[in-house]
């Protein structure tokens, strides 16, 4: 009835700056995912030889991949997809690309996720660092992927956006893609909005001040400690007013709190599809 | 004295909005028309490129989309509404083929190309980019088959029509003469069929 799919800025092959851990650490974390019933990881910070290196660590037959890593311009992607064997297919599609004064704008890189009853396009990014200031950057990379997420939905295609956006829920980029933590808007106006539902782990839970919050803990200077930079948005396709089901997001340890850097890490997010199967098939 | 009236600088930003709006609109004229100029030279003319609204594109394809005429005024449907999606397509004869897509923003720039591919877009934030972004998507192998399969279409269209007419070379001739009669369009486009 749900699908689980987990995004991890991973950190083992950036396209700036060290690694933050090996191969052997990332698959044994996407290996424990995949055990307690994720059926898609999507990675960023990995590249070619990464994938291959971590698909070769996993249980046997447990799961395809494909590694969304080409040189583009200067840079390169570093994306990649690992998906259940039997549970659904992707299929990669070209990547949301902008120009801005001659300069590659790397916006979303996407894969079509299907079976025999569901079918979305599944976006994956990972925005310029904030560390380094970037904001046009992330502005334009947001103006550049909303054109294509409009097409989508101008073609019925359901979406879902995962990524290290280097932005908060609240940040203009995240507003420029129409991004609303309110399911009830979002479906006021389905052709143009997105659902967040990461905002609610951009604060500390209400029952505790002092417990984590957000996707990237952060350490230095006098600062927030953590930040919601690794989100999940939706298109209303996933929303059910009646049926009060709707996606949500967690932030899942799976054990990477033991193997990486004790500050300025990334942690997974984890987000919920509501998912039909052939028992809630509607089809006569 | 102040001038107290809010829509006056409303009025002035929006007209300059307008303004960038339609810089935009007409590089992408000029680029057509350049593209244009080139494929009708190296097809002896039977293929024409223009630049058309989506409206005006929909009712280009194989099943004919009557939209009509609107005879209200509705927010959106305006002409102004309609440039904001605009079609590069080439045509012959009765065949026509979208080449690529372009989305406007209100302000000019951005302006997405959608295609050559489907489902591949890029985004160009300046002028340099639109025409680089345009360059490339006139060099894809695919607007070459779409051109070329333009092109084989006409010459299979004349054959045929050669032994009933007993006057192919004349009928080849009409044909070519009507298409090199109707120069790159940027505004309407051709006619549906």
């Amino acid at each position: 009835v749900s699908l689980r799919i987990l995004f991890w800025n991973c950190g083992v092959a950036p396209t700036r700056g060290k690694r933050k851990r090996g191969v052997e650490e990332v698959a044994r974390i996407v290996d424990v995912a995949f055990k307690d019933g994720v059926t898609i990881v999507a990675l960023c910070e990995v590249d070619g030889p990464a994938m291959s290196a971590i698909a070769s660590r996993l249980t046997q037959g447990v799961a395809c991949h494909i590694a969304l890593t080409a040189p583009v311009a200067t840079s390169r992607w570093d994306l990649g997809v690992f998906f259940r064997t039997g549970a659904i297919q992707c299929n990669a599609q070209p990547a949301a690309l902008g120009k801005d004064h001659g300069k590659t704008i790397k916006a979303a890189h996407s894969v079509i996720v299907y079976d025999d009853l569901n079918r979305f396009r599944l976006y994956l990014l990972h925005w310029r660092s904030r560390l380094r200031g970037e904001r046009e950057y992330r502005k334009n990379a947001a103006i550049t992927l909303y054109r294509s997420v409009c097409d989508d939905l101008r073609q019925a295609v359901p979406i879902v956006i995962l990524g290290d956006f280097n932005e908060e829920p609240h940040d203009p980029p995240l507003t420029e893609l129409h991004a609303s933590r309110d399911p009830v808007r979002v479906l006021k106006d389905a052709d143009s909005f997105l659902y967040n539902p990461s905002w609610t782990l951009a604060c500390p839970p209400h029952r505790d001040p002092w417990g984590s919050f957000g996707s990237f803990s952060y350490s230095e200077g006098r600062t927030s400690s953590a930040y919601l930079l690794d989100q999940a948005l939706t298109s209303a396709h996933f929303l059910n007013e009646q049926a009060r089901t709707a996606p949500t997001v967690r932030v899942p340890d799976f054990g990477v709190s033991h193997i990486g850097p004790s500050g300025n890490d990334h942690s997974p997010l984890e987000l919920t599809l509501p998912w039909k199967t052939p028992t809630h098939s509607t089809t006569p | 004295m102040e001038d107290s009236n809010p829509f006056n600088d409303a009025i002035a930003e929006a007209l300059q909005r307008s303004a960038n709006h339609q810089a935009a609109l007409e590089l992408a004229a000029q680029l057509t028309q350049k593209l244009a100029a080139a494929v009708k030279k190296q097809t002896n003319g039977v293929v024409r490129v223009s630049l058309v609204t989506e409206a005006r594109a929909l009712t280009l394809g194989d099943v004919l989309v009557n939209f009509g005429i609107q005879k209200t005024l509705q927010v959106g449907k305006d002409k102004e509404d309609q440039q904001v999606r605009q079609y590069v397509i080439a045509s012959a004869e009765r065949e026509n083929r979208a080449l690529w897509a372009l989305t406007f923003d209100d302000e000019g720039y951005p302006v997405t190309i959608r295609g050559p591919e489907e489902a591949v877009s890029i985004t160009c934030f300046t002028e340099d980019d639109l025409r680089d972004a345009f360059i490339t998507a006139a060099r894809h192998g695919r607007v070459g088959r779409k051109i070329a399969a333009l092109v084989r279409g006409v010459e299979e269209s004349s054959a045929r029509e050669q032994p009933t007419l007993g006057t192919g070379a004349t009928a080849s001739t009409e044909a070519d003469g009507a298409a090199v009669s109707r120069d790159a369009s940027v505004e309407e486009g051709p006619s549906s069929q």
